[in-house]
């Protein structure tokens, strides 16, 4: 194959991407403080970090739909994860992947609000899929900023594998792997009520 | 397969496969460093900064196994250090081909300051030829990428595409900057190490400064030559009769036109070997035989 031809397809196959991480994105109103992300994460459900989710009564917004109302269903700081519950339903939920199956030097790409942007995403390469004490995190070669926060990182193939958090210096991003949001969700009672996550966990 | 994901598996592929002679370096209290094994398996290679002095060394292998290892030496002047495993512990990764290195070409660092390899991704971005580092040690080429040196991924590879060894990483000889030691400097280096437990640098015990000359000299026309403007009592100069003011025009027949010429010729095992020195004295040419002594080593000029 030419080489050239092989990086048109690289090139369209990456757009593809971001274009797939994009459709999982909800921006999440912060009153006063920006706009934060989120992860459709099953029909009518969005996952985002704590410090996103910050009072019981959120407004959401997927792509140019109109805006809906949420409530915050489950909260836990320590993880940095919140689960709301849409007062709609928005449409497709996400694919979401087996994080545990993630490999040092493989290609990820992450999507939010980056300042404000709408869906801005950034990629780069999975430094670490074992990170923090608990191995429950993703070391990430590439660029969160501020509103990127709760938006989803997604592997080549498009599913979900984390759930962005915050960045550790310029060049590295810590995501919260998608392993530990399920953990987190069946803690809180929300797997059965995602009938779809049944089958995905 | 689309092309994204097929770049994705091959990245995967070459951390796996360069993961298998990466090592994790014990010896420092802060964190642990990464490590090559070189030669047979039984020998590691590593970033001499982030050795402690006096440091007890373990090295966590790929297996998972943690052994202890024997420092050979270090060679501040390269930052490069050697350790020797009690039996080989697998094999050293396959060198990329120098030549065929080119700057933009895609690199991945990988460390294993921890039990899992870990990896980030980048692009050479400057490959030009021989290269002194600022404490007097000479590179075979200096190889600069943009990959994030991630905590404890100095000693770690610079791979490329395929996982083939770049380099060793190193961002203890210039700050900020992710270099990559080439594969032929750390043989070298490894082998003095191994046999002598250091580098020997040749000691002519001379001051020089370039300074052209009256006629071109020799068949290269050779138009600089270095004059000699102090002679330290005791050396190896003064020994073999060298005077202030004498042109060293050649050294074992290479030629002198420039400090970096007397430095790379007194950077080759020539400790304790008679060489001879072409010098034009007084306007004329005549041949000096000197005994080459060993410089000291420097002191901790890069220890952290």
């Amino acid at each position: 194959m030419k080489a050239s031809s092989w990086l048109d397809e690289l090139a369209e196959s990456s757009a593809g991407l971001a274009e797939s991480a994009r459709r999982t994105l909800v921006a999440v109103e912060q009153q006063g403080r920006g706009v934060g992300s989120g992860v459709v994460w099953a029909p009518g459900w969005v996952v985002t970090n704590a410090h996103v989710a910050r009072s019981k009564r959120l407004r959401v917004r997927r792509g140019d739909q109109p805006e809906c109302g949420a409530t915050l269903r489950a909260h836990d700081p320590r993880l940095d994860l919140a689960a709301l519950e849409l007062d709609a339903d928005l449409g497709l939920p996400s694919a979401i992947g087996d994080s545990t199956a993630l490999r040092v030097g493989e290609w990820v790409l992450a999507v939010g609000n980056p300042w404000g942007v709408s869906g801005g995403v950034t990629a780069g390469v999975v430094i670490d899929p074992a990170a923090g004490r608990d191995g429950g995190w993703l070391a990430l070669g590439l660029h969160l900023r501020p509103g990127h926060s709760g938006g989803a990182v997604v592997n080549a193939r498009g599913e979900v594998v984390g759930v962005n958090a915050m960045m550790n210096g310029p060049d590295v991003g810590l995501a919260i792997a998608a392993g530990t949001v399920q953990g987190f969700l069946a803690e809180a009672g929300l797997l059965r009520k995602m009938s779809r996550l049944d089958r995905a966990a | 397969m689309n092309a994204m994901e097929q770049l994705s598996d091959s990245l995967a592929a070459a951390v796996q496969s360069a993961a298998e002679g990466v090592v994790r370096v014990e010896g420092r209290r802060r964190m642990a460093s990464s490590g090559l094994l070189w030669g047979a398996g039984d020998l590691v290679v590593t970033a001499h900064h982030t050795i402690e002095r006096g440091a007890e060394v373990r090295v966590g292998l790929p297996s998972g196994e943690t052994v202890e290892a024997k420092l050979l030496g270090r060679d501040p002047a390269t930052d490069l250090a050697a350790l020797r495993l009690a039996k080989s512990a697998g094999r050293a990764l396959a060198a990329a081909e120098p030549e065929k290195l080119r700057i933009g070409h895609l690199a991945l660092a990988v460390g294993r300051p921890g039990e899992q390899p870990q990896a980030t991704l980048g692009i050479i971005s400057a490959v030009e030829g021989g290269w002194r580092t600022p404490f007097g040690g000479r590179l075979d080429r200096f190889v600069q990428s943009d990959v994030v040196m991630y905590p404890g991924f100095s000693g770690g590879a610079l791979v490329d595409a395929w996982g083939r060894l770049v380099g060793l990483n190193t961002s203890g000889i210039l700050r900020g900057v992710s270099l990559a030691v080439p594969a032929e400097t750390i043989e070298r280096t490894a082998k003095a190490l191994a046999e002598h437990g250091r580098v020997r640098r040749g000691y002519l015990g001379v001051g020089v400064q370039p300074a052209r000359l009256a006629a071109p000299h020799g068949s290269s026309g050779q138009a600089v030559g270095l004059l000699v403007a102090s002679v330290e009592q005791g050396s190896p100069a003064e020994k073999s009769g060298l005077f202030l003011g004498d042109v060293l025009l050649s050294f074992d027949g290479l030629p002198l036109a420039s400090m970096d010429d007397l430095l790379t010729a007194l950077g080759g095992e020539v400790a304790g070997r008679t060489v001879a020195l072409e010098v034009q004295r007084a306007g004329k040419p005549t041949r000096v035989q000197v005994t080459i002594g060993e410089r000291p080593a420097p002191s901790e000029e890069v220890e952290e």
